[in-house]
């Protein structure tokens, strides 16, 4: 009996739109929270996958987001985008990880980004592969990338974080950002190339 | 006007440049047309990154890691099949130093206890019916296990499950359970099925039909046992008689009466009386043994010291401390003693050998000023880099994940630590609780293979972390691995038991990755549905 309830009470949460759904979760309805990971569980798992590379880590790492998530519900406000918000508790609870596992301790070398201009976007084999359905090979090199290029690779381009906001989170400067995601998309077409050869 | 860098360009395309920049990045991209091909193949890459990023990474992966997990079953599964064949050819005997089976006395008293499991297991063919049962059991626990740390209903769902299981496959058995402080069979008790006794005492005085397996602190069997004995106790008489074998792990072992089959025991003492008689062959290990009584076939005898006064159809083969036969101590066959020095074996006049006497001393030289130490290390490094080879050509992504999970976490060593430990418990009582005897060998098969692929896969994750460097090539992968088997092949030798700590280590570690691994590609089949 209590089983069909609370199922109807779930189906009938899935038709809510987003806006009612935060609104009864603001108000402490726990069948909200869950249609909240319902809904979103998927996307923070992505984000989570990308900078901690691993599939196991990120179920944890999104769980402990979502926990997070019901912590800090209260302070939660309209100015920005729900997914958003979501994605930066998952980004910053991400990135104290790679912190604590210390792999890199640098985010940046000091190696020149001009004088690396072997692979220019024009002929990008990334954009060939992209064309040949070879997305597999593409997501591989992705996670290969070290952490320093592959982490504000993935808060851009999946986590859609402007500069300052990466650089807010990675405690670097604007610039430092800028240079790493395009170096990252160097590297990436380098290791393409590289992939290719083989 | 000059063009911009790329990675202005880049910036611009990020919609992150300044708005003064990015109006004049515009007005120049107006006149350059190199420009604005460069511009364009920079959108087009980040829409194909996002696209790229967008779509989570298993949906795609799975089917080829899956793929590449059945090659690798499929792989050595085929060289089972391949090691099993080789084993059964019998090479001419010049070819024999060929023959890797053909090893030390040692490493043979644990092949003939294979041995007795396969002889032992003919009757076993029987019970059939009971071994898929078992096997069900086995892949639903084994299944439960693998969901425990997830779902908390579905590992309630699947204890529910096995348990159910267990009471439909045991009485199938035909298995009769006793427990209690005393277990007392009386003389003219007989038990048709096999009995299994858990007590402080156990007095078997009466008639079992199949096997008897037994436990306590005192067990005394005197009645018959038709099958075999497997005894664990502190205190194990055989004063019976037994038609089928005896497997005893004890303190003290003292048999009066008769088995018509093989004796094993491990024990601190173990005293054959003059009365009794072992129908073939012995093998025994302890620190004191005392031979009194006659063994129809061979003895084999590991031990500190062993005193014998009895009679042995066959060879006496002796290794370890010191060895003693007094009349009226007869061997029928030869006497094979390996001993520190040869005043250790003390035959007294009187004493009857039908064949030869060798005496083979054994000397306690340093492994590392032997060749052949060297010569064998170089093997095993150029067999796992091999090994190691054909992983990397034939599953890469399967292999290069596993040896990234060997660093990740905590989880890999703790599960690797307890598939080290438990495996050969849940063999032994694999092999003991008539469960199935060949799941037991085959599972010791898969233990094997499991531990020498850990070394390969601690080796690759090794050298990436010399390296430093998630290596992404072929080329790189194989450096990383063979500079990782070179450090490990040292380390395992280093003296005062480190290089055995760091061995266990090793094996934890692998067998953590690799388990893990395969219970990844697994996994998300069954959490879909859950």
């Amino acid at each position: 009996m209590r089983l069909e309830e609370s199922g109807s009470q779930r189906s009938r949460m899935e038709t809510l739109d987003l806006e009612t759904v935060l609104g009864l979760a603001r108000g402490g309805d726990e069948q909200a929270m869950g249609e909240l990971h319902r809904r979103f569980a998927r996307r923070v798992q992505g984000l989570c996958r990308h900078l901690l590379r691993s599939a196991e880590s990120a179920e944890d790492a999104s769980s402990e987001v979502f926990m997070r998530m019901a912590r800090m519900f209260a302070s939660y406000d309209d100015s920005m985008p729900f997914e958003r918000w979501l994605f930066s508790i998952a980004s910053h609870h991400c990135i104290d990880l790679l912190r604590k596992q210390q792999r890199e301790r640098r985010w940046l070398e000091d190696e020149d980004v001009e004088t690396l201009s072997v692979a220019i976007a024009a002929d990008s084999p990334l954009n060939e592969l992209i064309r040949e359905e070879r997305r597999e090979e593409v997501r591989e090199a992705i996670a290969r990338l070290p952490e320093k290029f592959r982490v504000p690779l993935a808060l851009r381009y999946y986590g859609e974080f402007s500069y300052d906001q990466i650089a807010q989170q990675l405690h670097l400067t604007r610039a430092n950002v800028a240079t790493l995601v395009f170096r990252a998309k160097q590297e990436l077409r380098q290791a393409l190339m590289a992939h290719g050869r083989i | 006007m000059a063009c911009f860098s790329e990675l202005t360009y880049a910036i611009f395309v990020d919609d992150e440049l300044p708005p003064e920049e990015a109006s004049r990045v515009r007005a120049h991209l107006s006149t350059c047309h190199r420009c604005q091909g460069l511009v364009a193949a920079l959108r087009v890459e980040n829409q194909a990154l996002a696209e790229v990023l967008a779509n989570p990474v298993t949906a795609v992966a799975k089917p080829r890691f899956l793929r590449e997990f059945l090659i690798l079953v499929a792989v050595i599964g085929l060289a089972g099949a391949g090691l099993s064949w080789l084993n059964g050819q019998t090479a001419p005997i010049n070819l024999n130093w060929l023959n890797p089976f053909n090893g030390e006395g040692r490493i043979n008293a644990l092949f003939n206890l294979l041995f007795f499991m396969q002889r032992g297991g003919a009757d076993m063919l029987e019970r059939w019916a009971a071994l898929v049962g078992g096997v069900c059991v086995v892949f639903v626990l084994g299944g439960t296990m693998l969901l425990l740390p997830r779902s908390r209903r579905l590992f309630r769902a699947g204890i529910n499950l096995a348990l159910l299981l267990l009471a439909f496959v045991f009485p199938g058995h035909a298995l009769e359970h006793r427990a209690g402080s005393i277990v007392t069979i009386g003389q003219t008790e007989t038990i048709n099925d096999t009995l299994v006794i858990h007590a402080e005492t156990v007095e078997m005085d009466g008639a079992v039909n199949g096997d008897l397996i037994a436990q306590g602190r005192l067990v005394a069997v005197r009645g018959t046992v038709k099958g075999n004995v497997f005894v664990f106790a502190q205190h194990v008489e055989i004063d019976g008689s037994i038609e089928g074998s005896v497997v005893s792990w004890g303190q003290t072992v003292t048999v009066h009466g008769n088995v018509a089959h093989n004796l094993y025991s491990w024990s601190q003492f173990l005293r054959l009386e003059p009365s009794s008689e072992v129908g073939m062959d012995m093998i025994s290990g302890g620190a004191d043994l005392n031979l009194e009584g006659k063994v129809d076939r061979s003895a084999t005898l590991f031990a500190h010291t062993t005193a014998v006064r009895g009679l042995v159809g066959r060879d006496l083969v002796f290794r370890g401390g010191e060895l003693n036969l007094s009349p009226p101590a007869r061997v029928g066959g030869d006497l094979v003693t390996y001993v520190r020095n040869s005043s250790n074996v003390d035959l007294a006049s009187g004493v009857v050998i039908g064949g030869k006497t060798e005496t083979h001393i054994t000397h306690a030289v340093s492994r590392f000023s032997r060749r052949h130490f060297y010569v064998w290390q170089a093997i095993w490094l150029a067999a796992a880099f091999l090994v190691g080879l054909v992983a990397i050509w034939l599953v890469p992504n399967f292999f290069g994940s596993v040896s990234q999970g060997v660093t990740q976490g905590w989880r890999s060593p703790l599960l690797g630590f307890a598939i080290l430990v438990a495996t050969p418990i849940a063999v032994v009582l694999g092999a003991i609780t008539l469960v199935g005897l060949p799941l037991a060998i085959l599972t010791l098969l898969f233990y094997g293979i499991g531990l020498y692929l850990a070394k390969i896969f601690v080796g690759a994750s090794l050298g990436q972390l010399v390296l430093r460097r998630n290596s992404t090539s072929r080329g790189q992968q194989i450096g990383a691995l063979i500079l990782g088997l070179v450090i490990l092949t040292i380390a395992f030798q280093i003296p005062f038991a480190v290089g055995k700590v760091i061995h266990i280590v090793t094996f934890c570690f692998g067998l953590g990755a690799f388990a893990w691994h395969i219970y990844r590609v697994w996994r998300p089949s069954l959490t879909t549905q859950g």
